[in-house]
């Protein structure tokens, strides 16, 4: 049986007054927000908090000092991201950029290409959002159909790609194609390419979730030009490379902690001497966050030891998003025992924001289904 | 894992295996007493003993280590109880005798008298489900009084089997009533009764991680092999979904389990233990019922060791703690640090790498 790695980290000694930082800088900047505004955490899109984020240097921070980082390591990164996400700041805007593309085009983008993106991203200004998902090929990715051709000096983009966060908001998206017809392997003659979503021929429709937010949308590809340089990666490759980025999409904390701000305001509207029943169930959900933040600690340990822990990644975020959904369901069955009713309305409305949201957890960044077959695969069974 | 555990774990395993293949399913006093003396000739039993006195001056660390396999192969040893009683008497100067030694919690309605006039002490009262009470030859036990708390250490023989019985699994838990019984070891303690618990929590969450894992291996090989509509029963969907839930509990334990040894490393595992064992206590459910489904009924006999495991899991959920205390005494410690906040109890517990004085 393959045993799964879960070794605690040690932090850097200077965590606790980066912590502080972090935290200074927070209370004042959301001094002045709102319970439901905090409840959308990673949700939540606010492009003056991202560049004031940026000024502290804490966005990129992993990157290169030419490419505007500060060569963080990647605990130093995940203190601050967790500080952020526990406090419930509005990190939306350059949440896909700092987390995957710009790590992505680290990683697979030329000099130049780096030079464009990345500083501009590490100021708080460029955002990115995932071209993966398409009206006909959700869990099945391989499916898709955009395409790119090849044309003189670079490729010509046909097709749409759906459920794309913030799309409209975005100024860039890393789509994944295809760049031959699907053959035997499904898998080969996939590409990624970065795509400018003001170019000619992108057309962008916002949907409406049902909570009434235009979160996501829609976008279409019609004769797209892209220069061979936008290319990420290798031709060809781009089934491997979208691996990697779901990777970094699925190892970090916010896939336990999307619905954190419901457990601190639980708290807040409660006394120190609460009855039994209410007692336990704080209980339950600190044992539960704690293991969790145990688990995704000791990822993020192995990621910075240069491991490969996307088995261990997908566990993590598969019982994350079960303890994110069963956390408003405990919520909501404690109204009305311990929690006086004055004190009950910053609760009551992060609670309507998270039991609305929560659906969303177990389906993107891949579905609970789709986490347990890699797991499976993981445990020898396929 | 240092090299050093790695080393641990492997000579560790050779032996549980051994024993554990050799064992009948049914132990006489007679094997009891030779496999005991096997652990003992090879000093697992002096984990946290120092060197000079023939131990490996273990950490906690490497207590899991021990704890987890005794888990995974089902030993029916007081092996564990054994490495913590002698660790809690070397750090409370007792002089530590040789063979099982258990650990005992006092029945809270049954007070511990001291009769303090006569020269020697004596110790009356009774203590319940002791684990392996009626195999070991000495007990140690925590005596909280409003002057504080004593450690005493007692010979089973000394007292009278009462009642208990034995956990779901066979393993004795007898209830023990010392009338006057001579004190063979004596100390002002600064390991009050909880800490006890807690420790004790520690172990049986640790040995459930390894019970945990064992149950999922038998689980993962009992469907790769079984088949069942001209394919093995691994291949079927709703099977790789079930064991991959399975195996999310077994990670989840395994790492609460190893964080907690680290914290109680540095000294301070309070939070810690308590998140630990109720998180172990919260997987059985769900891995116990997993893992029964899977094998259909050959998971059901006695010939088939699954029950080696599950019974012992569903009886470890209760010992030294079960949900309800634990889910109240996390919840009490969460709502007590309200003011700095949930958020910053966790983040400075895990931000500590250097360990606590605890002189
Ligand atoms: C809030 C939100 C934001 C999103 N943001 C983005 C984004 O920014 N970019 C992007 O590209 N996508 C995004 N997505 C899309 C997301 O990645 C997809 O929803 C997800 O991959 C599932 O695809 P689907 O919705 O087409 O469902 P389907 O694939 O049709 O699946 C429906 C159900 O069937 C199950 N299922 C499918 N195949 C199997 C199988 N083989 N075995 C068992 N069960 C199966 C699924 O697990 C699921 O439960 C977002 C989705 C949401 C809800």
């Amino acid at each position: 049986m393959k045993s799964f790695e879960f070794t605690p980290v040690n932090m850097p000694d200077d965590v606790p007054k980066l912590r502080a930082n972090v935290r200074k800088f927070l209370a004042k900047e959301l001094a002045h927000k709102q319970a439901p505004d905090k409840a959308k955490s990673w949700s939540g899109f606010d492009a003056e908090f991202s560049q004031k984020l940026a000024e502290q240097g804490w966005i990129g921070m992993m990157w290169p000092h030419e490419l505007g980082g500060s060569e963080a390591t990647a605990l130093h990164r995940y203190v601050v991201i967790e500080e952020l996400l526990a406090a419930g700041a509005p990190v939306a805007a350059h949440w896909i950029a700092d987390r995957q593309s710009g790590a992505h085009i680290m990683r697979y983008a030329s000099d130049e290409v780096q030079k464009r993106f990345l500083p501009a991203i590490a100021d708080g200004e460029m955002y990115f959002c995932i071209g993966m998902s398409e009206p006909n090929s959700g869990s099945d990715l391989a499916s898709i159909k955009t395409k790119a051709d090849r044309v003189d000096g670079g490729w010509v983009i046909n097709g749409s790609k759906i459920w794309t966060t913030y799309a409209h908001r975005s100024h860039m998206m890393i789509a994944l194609v295809r760049t031959t017809p699907e053959g035997e392997s499904r898998h080969a003659g996939l590409s990624q390419f970065i795509i400018d979503l003001s170019a000619e021929g992108v057309r962008i429709k916002p949907i409406i979730d049902h909570q009434g937010e235009e979160h996501f949308g829609e976008i279409f590809f019609d004769n797209v030009f892209v220069t061979d340089e936008m290319l990420l990666g290798k031709e060809g490759d781009g089934w491997a490379q979208v691996n990697s980025e779901l990777a970094l999409e699925r190892s970090g904390p916010e896939r336990y902690l999307s619905s954190y701000r419901l457990f601190e305001e639980l708290l807040g509207s409660l006394e120190e001497n609460c009855d039994d029943i209410t007692t336990a169930t704080v209980g339950e959900i600190a044992a539960d966050l704690w293991t969790l933040r145990q688990m995704s600690l000791s990822v993020a340990g192995q990621l910075a030891d240069g491991k490969d822990p996307s088995l261990e990644a997908s566990m993590v975020k598969d019982l994350g998003a079960c303890f994110e959904q069963t956390l408003p369901n405990l919520v909501q069955a404690q109204l009305g025992g311990s929690i006086p009713l004055d004190r009950a309305n910053n609760l009551n409305e992060t609670l309507s924001y998270i039991l609305k949201a929560s659906p969303a957890f177990s389906l993107r960044g891949g579905t609970r289904e789709i986490l347990r077959t890699i797991i499976a695969r993981g445990l020898g069974l396929t | 894992m240092t090299q050093q555990q790695r080393l641990l774990h492997e000579t560790v395993d050779n032996v549980f295996k051994e024993m554990a293949a050799s064992a009948p399913p049914c132990q006489s006093a007679g094997d009891f007493k030779s496999q005991w003396l096997t652990l003992e000739n090879l000093g697992i039993d002096n984990l946290f003993m120092p060197e000079e006195l023939g131990g490996f001056s273990g950490s906690w660390g490497d207590a899991r280590i021990i704890f987890y396999l005794s888990g995974r192969y089902g030993i029916a040893l007081p092996i564990c109880e054994t490495i913590v009683a002698k660790k809690l008497l070397l750090d409370l100067n007792i002089p530590i005798p040789k063979g099982p030694i258990t650990i005992g919690m006092n029945n809270p309605k049954c007070p511990i008298l001291r009769d303090d006039k006569s020269t020697e002490p004596t110790f009356s009262g009774v203590l319940d489900d002791v684990p392996w009470g009626s195999q070991s030859e000495t007990v140690l036990t925590v005596c909280d009084n409003q002057a504080g708390s004593v450690s005493v250490l007692l010979q089973c023989q000394d007292g009278q089997i009462i009642g208990g019985r034995p956990n779901e699994a066979g393993e004795p838990r007898d209830n023990i009533k010392f009338d006057k019984a001579r004190i063979l070891g004596i100390a002002e303690s600064q390991q009050p009764s909880q800490q006890l618990i807690e420790i004790g929590a520690f172990m049986r969450a640790s040995q459930m991680s390894g019970a945990l894992d064992s149950a999922l291996q038998l689980s993962i090989m009992h469907t790769k092999n079984r088949q069942q509509f001209g394919k093995p029963l691994s291949k079927f969907q709703a099977i790789q979904q079930q064991l991959a839930i399975f195996a999310e509990e077994c990670a989840a334990v395994n790492c609460a389990t190893l964080a907690a040894a680290r914290s109680a490393d540095l000294g301070d595992s309070t939070f810690e233990i308590a998140a630990t064992k109720l998180r172990a206590n919260r997987s059985v459910g769900a891995a116990t019922s997993i893992a029964h489904q899977v094998h259909g009924a050959i998971g059901f006999t006695k010939e088939y060791d699954l029950h080696r495991f599950t019974q012992r899991l569903w009886s470890w959920r209760s010992e030294f703690g079960n949900d309800r205390f634990w889910s109240k005494h996390l919840g009490q410690q969460v709502l007590a640090a309200k003011k700095e906040g949930f958020w910053q109890l966790v983040t400075s517990r895990s931000d500590t790498n250097t360990a606590k004085s605890t002189s």
